[in-house]
């Protein structure tokens, strides 16, 4: 039940682990137990949303006047049919929606984190400054996870935020960021505001930007980096100061382990980390899924752990400030 | 008639075009001269911070006069006003920069040997705001050596040359670290010593 990492931070907060997850396992089991007649009540009750939907439609049709020729009784039947399939669904999911709270609580307590599953307290409005997320209307936040790493603070949640496009019949939802947000402390301060984002290409790069108030571009001297990133700041003194050629080498070490689609803000002692990686960093166990899999457990650990290789691939905690 | 059109045709399409390099050349050159005004302002702070450098280490370091009477002048030498159009004036003002910098890291490496110097509080914090000015004025010299090399390399490739030429566009120096000893190898044993 070890997994090699290449990170050493990683491997040693996960030590001791395996002793940790036997204190989970009871409470696991007391779960798992009720796990087949959650799914099997729940599932007839989806099955039954069917019947609900045509019963829904006689006693509508029975309790009013059929010759008004409303959408009434349709409505109705609607109404008891998706009430019926959703209840059904919600008692199904309730074996593994529990387990996976109670793995995500404890793992994250295990790290000496602190976990919640509502994530409306996170400080998204540090995000709002149009530079380094895309523009939404509508937002989920879940699985806020609070604490420190090294002595750095560091706050995440996992992300979905979607925008409504179009207009009329061919309006729909569509998801823009899929991901967690990190805000954590950056050991030097800043007084305007430092973004970098993924590199765009030529033409990217010449219409990035365009319209929103991200701040001059800054040319850095590393190619490695120029390739991977592109850097706005309102000062372009200030953004050297903070991509110092080391972070440089920093920033693309977290690229190759996180992936091209992170975008960094630095704003006063803040850093802020956007990683639209298009996944749910903590998914719930799923339905079949077998819920004392240690496995399931384990897995859970080390995407939390996740968070500690953000502050350490940075070296937030660096004291020499470079 | 046609020839009577290409012609002029081909002068206006000229004009334009090296209207738009000199307009390039410009825009590199107030760049250069911001990103040098940049430099002024970080060196500034060190040059505030200077006076008070000094008066902690006449305190305890009775031996270090010579170093001390130097920066002092070299600090003098930077102060002195200097015009930022005149590239060989530029390069006069950073070259005093660097060896006030110079003396300044041999000041501080020389306070490893006084031990009260090194435990007084007053003198922990001053190196750390040395260090924090330091990045500042580092970081100022990058974005000046940035918007220089632009400059340089517009003014040195034809047609940039040319036009440079008729413009009074000159090529500016770059502001270089000049300090052997950050060049030389560490030794890990004298360090470690």
């Amino acid at each position: 039940m070890t997994a090699a990492s290449p990170h050493p931070g990683f491997t040693d907060r996960l030590a001791g682990f395996d002793g940790h997850w036997r204190s989970i396992e009871p409470e696991l089991r007391r779960i798992e137990a009720g796990r087949w007649i959650s799914l099997v009540g729940g599932g007839v009750l989806c099955v039954l949303a069917l019947p609900a939907f045509v019963l829904g439609i006689a006693l509508a049709d029975w309790l009013f006047d059929p010759a008004a020729g409303s959408d009434g009784p349709w409505l109705a039947g609607a109404l008891l049919g998706a009430g019926t399939f959703m209840v059904g669904g919600y008692i199904a999911h309730a074996p593994s929606r529990n387990a996976g709270l109670l793995i995500k609580e404890r793992v994250a307590r295990f790290l000496g984190f602190s976990y919640q599953e509502d994530a409306s307290d996170f400080p998204l409005g540090a995000f709002d400054g149009g530079d380094i997320l895309p523009s939404y209307s509508g937002k989920s936040l879940q699985d806020h996870i609070r604490g420190e790493v090294s002595g750095v603070p560091i706050a995440m949640c996992d992300a979905e935020l979607t925008e409504r496009r179009g207009s009329g019949k061919s309006s729909r939802t569509v998801t823009v960021f899929r991901g967690p947000l990190v805000v954590s402390v950056f050991p030097k301060p800043s007084a305007g505001r430092t973004i970098v984002v993924p590199d765009g290409g030529a033409i990217g790069n010449f219409f990035a930007g365009r319209g929103q108030d991200v701040g001059q571009r800054v040319k850095l001297e590393s190619p490695d980096f120029e390739r991977a990133f592109e850097v706005y700041s309102s000062d372009q003194v200030e953004a050297r100061y903070l991509l110092t050629p080391t972070m440089m080498e920093r920033l693309l070490a977290f690229r190759a382990r996180f992936g091209s689609r992170i975008r960094l803000a630095f704003a006063e002692r803040q850093l802020l980390i956007a990683i639209d990686d298009r996944r749910d960093w903590f998914p719930d166990p799923g339905l079949f899924q077998k819920l004392t899999d240690p496995a399931l457990v384990r897995e859970q650990a080390e995407e939390i752990a996740r968070i500690t290789e953000i502050v350490e691939t940075l070296k937030l905690n660096a004291e020499t400030r470079i | 008639m046609d020839l009577f059109w290409i012609v002029p045709g081909l002068a206006l399409v000229a004009a334009l075009l090296g209207y738009g390099w000199y307009v390039s050349l410009i825009v590199r050159r107030n760049r250069a001269r911001e990103a040098l005004s940049s430099v002024d302002v970080q060196l500034r702070k060190r040059f505030d911070l200077i006076p008070n450098v000094l008066k902690l280490a006449q305190r305890y370091m009775d031996h270090e006069k010579g170093l001390l009477a130097e920066i002092t002048a070299l600090r003098a030498r930077v102060q002195e006003p200097y015009s930022g159009q005149d590239p060989s004036a530029v390069a006069a003002h950073l070259d005093a920069s660097r060896a006030l910098e110079t003396n300044l890291g041999r000041l501080f490496a020389l306070a490893e040997n006084y031990p009260d110097l090194k435990a007084d509080g007053t003198v922990i914090r001053a190196q750390q705001t040395y260090e924090e000015v330091e990045g500042h004025i580092s970081a100022a010299r990058r974005f000046y050596n940035s918007a220089v090399g632009d400059l340089n390399n517009a003014v040195e490739i034809f047609p940039g040359s040319v036009i440079a030429g008729w413009a009074n566009v000159r090529p500016m120096p770059f502001y270089e670290l000049d300090e052997p000893v950050a060049r030389q190898p560490v030794s890990v044993d004298d360090v470690m010593r």
